[in-house]
C-alpha cells in the first residue's frame, strides 16, 4: 500500500529532478551573465557622456549601462540557484564589478575628484603639509587630527598630488570597507543563518550567504561616506572594530583576551583622534551591547568613556568652545534633529526633493528587509547571539543619533553605521527560500537605482575642470583674503592665508540675497578686517542654488549685478568661475574680461 | 604610519598643535584632572589587559582586586571631565 501510494510521488520528482537545470548550466549561465554584464556596462560608459540634470548622472547613462548593473546580481542569483555548490568567490567577484563599475563611472565621465567637501578635506591637510601644522582654533579636524597628519604624511611620502589622492579615495575606502565586513558576515552566516531548508546543523545556505550582505552594503551605501574624509578613515576602524566585536560576541560568547582587547582599545583610541561622531557611536553600541550582557567585560565601557572624554576635554578643548553655541541649540534635540535631517532634506527644486525622497524609500526598504529577516529568524529558530548582536547594537546607534553636532547629516551617518549589521541581519535569514528569493529580488532593482540615489546631486557634487583652475588661482595668485562663494574655493589649498565663507549655506537657515554680494560684511563676521574681500561665483554656487534652493537664475542675477557695480572689479574668469575684488566705496573701473589673463 | 608619526612629530614640536596651555584652559582651576585623567587612561588600560588573562594568573587576580578602586578612579575623572565641558559648552554655568 505503502509503494502504491509512494510510486506516484516518486515519478512526479523524477520529473521535477529532469527538469532542473543541471549545476554545470547554472554555472555557465552565472559567468556568461557576469562577462555580458562588463560589455554591457563598459560599452555603455563609453558612449556615455556627461550630462548632469536635477537627476544627477543618470541622464549621461545609456541604458546599456544600466542593464549591465542588472545582469550582474542576477549573475550571482544564478549562482544561489546552484544551492551548496554556489561559488562565493563568484559572487564576491560580481560585487566588486560592481562597485569598480559605480564608483569609477563619476570619474571617468567628470575627469575631476567628485564631491566638493573632499577638497576642504584636503584644506585641513594643506597646513600640516605647508609646515605650519595643526591649527585646532581654527580648522575644526585639527582637533581630532589623525587624518590631516595621516594624509599629509601620505602625500610627503609618496609624491601624490592632491587632485589624484582625492580622486582614488572613494574607490580604496569602499573596496577596504568590504574587507572588514566580509569578515562579519562570514562569522553571521556561519553562527546565526536560520536553517529552515537544512534543520540540524550548518545550513547549505550559511555557506554561501555572506556575500549576500556585501550586495546589500554595495546597492544601499548611496551615503558618499567614502569620500576623502576624516569620517571615511573612522568609518574603516570603526568596521574593522565591530568585526572584532562581532567575533568576541558571537564566537566567544563575549568574553576577551588579551589580543581582542588590544585590538578593541587600540581602534577605539585610532576612532577617538580621528572623529568625534564615530566614538560616540561605537560608546553607544558598547552601552547597548554591555547592558544587553552580550559582552562580558562592564569596565570597557568606562575604559572607552574615558580615553573619549581625556580627549574631548584635554585636545579638542578649541572646538568645544568654538562650538559652544551650536552644541547647546542641538545637542540631543530630537525636533531639531527631525527638522535639520529629515524635513529640510525633503526641499529645493523638485528633482531634489524626489531625490531626497528615493533615498529616504530606499532606507526605509533596507531597514524593512533587515525587521522581516528578524522575524523569520525568530519564528523559525528563536533567539540566538548574533540576532541578540544585532538589535542590540541598532539600538546603541538609534540611542546616540539625536546627539547630533553635524546638521542634516546625522541621518546619512545613522544608516551608514546601521548597514554593516543590517546586512548580517538580512543574511541571518538567508536560509529560508522565500526570504532568499526576496532579497536577490530587492537586491537587482536596486543596483540600477542606486545611481540615482549615490549620484542624484551630482549636478553639485561635480567639479568641474573649470572650477579647479578657479580654486588654483585662488589658492596661488591671491594674497591672504577673505574669500565669499565659490566653494569651496578658499578652502582647499592654502587656506592658513584665507578665510572663506559658504555664499549658499553661509547664514544656516537663511537663504542667500543679493544684499549678502554687495556687502559680504553684512551678515558674516571675518577675522581679518584688514585683509581684501573677494567674491567669487562658480557653476558648483549656481547648481547649489537651484537644486538646494530652487533659485536656478540667482547666480547669474548676482553676476549681471556685480557686473555693473564699480565696487566690484574682475580678476579672473573662465565658464565656471569669476572672481571681483570688492572695494566699497571704490570707483574703480572695471576691466575687461578679455584682459584678464588666468594664471596656471 | 611612520611618515604620520613623523609629521604629528614635526608638528608639535614647532608648538603649533594642542599644547599644554590648551589643557590647562580646558581644566580650568583643576589643573590637576589633566594628570590625574592620563594617569586613570593608564590605569584603566592595564587593568582591562589584566582581566583578559586567565583567573589563575596573579596579573589577573590583582585586576580584580584593583577594579573597584580603578573603576571609582575612571568615573571620578569622566564626571569632573564632562562637568568642566559642559561648563567649556556653556550647559552649566
Amino acid at each position: 500500500m505503502t509503494k502504491a501510494i509512494d510510486a506516484p510521488a516518486s515519478i512526479v520528482t523524477r520529473a521535477r529532478l529532469q527538469l532542473r537545470p543541471t549545476d554545470s548550466i547554472l554555472q555557465h549561465t552565472s559567468w556568461g551573465l557576469a562577462a555580458f554584464a562588463v560589455t554591457l556596462a563598459a560599452g555603455g560608459l563609453a558612449a556615455s557622456s556627461l550630462r548632469l540634470d536635477g537627476y544627477g548622472l543618470v541622464r549621461s547613462l545609456p541604458p546599456a549601462y544600466f542593464l549591465g548593473l542588472i545582469c550582474l546580481p542576477l549573475a550571482s542569483g544564478f549562482q544561489w540557484l546552484r544551492g551548496r555548490q554556489a561559488s562565493t568567490t563568484a559572487i564576491v567577484v560580481h560585487v566588486v564589478v560592481f562597485v569598480l563599475i559605480v564608483w569609477l563611472t563619476p570619474l571617468l565621465l567628470e575627469g575631476t575628484p567628485r564631491f566638493r567637501t573632499s577638497y576642504v578635506n584636503f584644506g585641513y591637510v594643506d597646513p600640516v603639509l605647508r609646515g605650519i601644522g595643526l591649527l585646532p582654533d581654527r580648522f575644526i579636524y585639527h582637533n581630532w587630527p589623525l587624518f590631516p597628519v595621516a594624509m599629509a604624511g601620505l602625500v610627503r611620502a609618496t609624491g601624490l598630488s592632491p587632485l589624484v589622492l582625492m580622486a582614488a579615495f572613494p574607490l580604496v575606502m569602499i573596496l577596504a570597507y568590504l574587507i572588514p565586513l566580509a569578515t562579519i558576515l562570514r562569522t553571521i552566516a556561519f553562527h546565526g543563518t536560520s536553517s529552515g531548508d537544512d534543520p540540524g546543523g550548518l545550513s547549505a545556505h550559511a555557506r554561501v550567504a555572506w556575500p549576500a550582505g556585501l550586495w546589500l552594503f554595495a546597492v544601499f551605501d548611496w551615503t558618499s561616506q567614502d569620500y576623502f574624509s576624516p569620517q571615511a578613515v573612522a568609518y574603516l576602524l570603526f568596521v574593522i572594530w565591530l568585526a572584532v566585536l562581532v567575533h568576541v560576541v558571537v564566537r566567544r560568547a563575549g568574553e576577551l583576551t588579551p589580543r581582542t582587547t588590544i585590538l578593541l582599545l587600540g581602534l577605539f583610541s585610532l576612532i577617538v583622534v580621528t572623529h568625534v561622531l564615530t566614538s560616540l557611536e561605537v560608546l553607544g553600541v558598547l552601552a547597548a551591547l554591555t547592558a544587553a550582557r552580550l559582552l562580558r567585560r562592564p569596565t570597557m565601557i568606562l575604559t572607552c568613556g574615558l580615553i573619549f572624554i581625556v580627549w574631548q576635554l584635554n585636545v579638542a578643548g578649541p572646538f568645544f568652545a568654538f562650538y559652544a553655541d551650536r552644541l547647546q541649540n542641538t545637542l540631543l534635540d530630537v525636533t531639531d534633529f527631525v527638522q535639520v535631517n529629515l524635513a529640510s532634506r525633503v526641499t529645493g527644486s523638485p528633482q531634489h526633493a524626489q531625490i531626497a525622497e528615493l533615498r529616504i524609500l530606499v532606507t526605509g526598504t533596507l531597514f524593512a528587509l533587515a525587521g522581516l529577516a528578524v522575524l523569520v529568524r525568530l519564528v523559525q529558530s528563536g533567539r540566538s547571539r548574533p540576532l541578540a548582536f544585532g538589535i542590540a547594537f541598532l539600538f546603541g546607534i538609534a540611542f546616540v543619533a539625536p546627539a547630533s553636532v553635524y546638521g542634516g547629516e546625522m541621518l546619512i551617518r545613522v544608516l551608514l553605521f546601521c548597514l554593516p549589521l543590517l546586512a548580517g541581519l538580512a543574511v541571518a535569514a538567508f536560509g529560508t527560500r522565500a526570504y532568499r528569493l526576496l532579497l536577490v529580488a530587492v537586491i537587482i532593482v536596486m543596483a540600477p537605482i542606486h545611481i540615482l540615489t549615490h549620484y542624484g546631486n551630482e549636478l553639485h557634487d561635480y567639479v568641474s575642470p573649470g572650477e579647479v583652475a578657479g580654486f588654483e588661482f585662488v589658492s596661488s595668485s591671491l594674497p591672504p583674503a577673505n574669500i565669499f562663494g565659490g566653494h569651496p574655493a578658499g578652502d582647499f589649498e592654502n587656506t592658513a592665508l584665507l578665510d572663506a565663507r559658504n555664499s549658499y549655506l553661509s547664514r544656516g537657515v537663511l537663504a542667500s540675497s543679493l544684499e549678502d554680494f554687495l556687502d559680504p560684511t553684512l551678515h558674516h563676521g571675518w577675522s581679518h578686517k584688514d585683509w581684501p574681500t573677494y567674491i567669487l561665483l562658480s557653476r558648483g554656487d549656481a547648481a547649489a542654488m537651484e537644486l538646494f534652493q530652487d533659485r536656478p537664475e540667482f547666480v547669474s542675477e548676482v553676476k549681471s549685478v556685480l557686473d555693473r557695480d564699480p565696487a566690484f572689479t574682475l580678476v579672473y574668469a573662465n565658464p565656471d568661475m569669476t572672481i571681483y575684488r570688492w572695494q566699497p566705496n571704490a570707483a574703480v573701473e572695471t576691466p575687461a574680461v578679455s584682459a584678464i589673463a588666468p594664471r596656471r | 604610519m611612520v611618515a604620520a608619526v613623523t609629521a604629528l612629530a614635526g608638528t608639535l614640536s614647532q608648538g603649533h598643535g594642542p599644547s599644554g596651555a590648551d589643557a590647562a584652559v580646558a581644566t580650568g582651576s583643576l589643573w590637576w584632572l589633566g594628570p590625574a585623567s592620563l594617569a586613570a587612561v593608564v590605569a584603566m588600560v592595564l587593568l582591562e589587559l589584566g582581566k583578559s588573562l586567565p583567573r589563575d594568573r596573579l596579573v589577573r587576580r590583582l585586576a580584580d582586586r584593583a577594579t573597584w578602586p580603578l573603576v571609582a578612579l575612571a568615573i571620578t575623572v569622566i564626571l569632573l571631565s564632562g562637568f568642566r565641558l559642559a561648563e567649556i559648552i556653556g550647559f552649566v554655568q
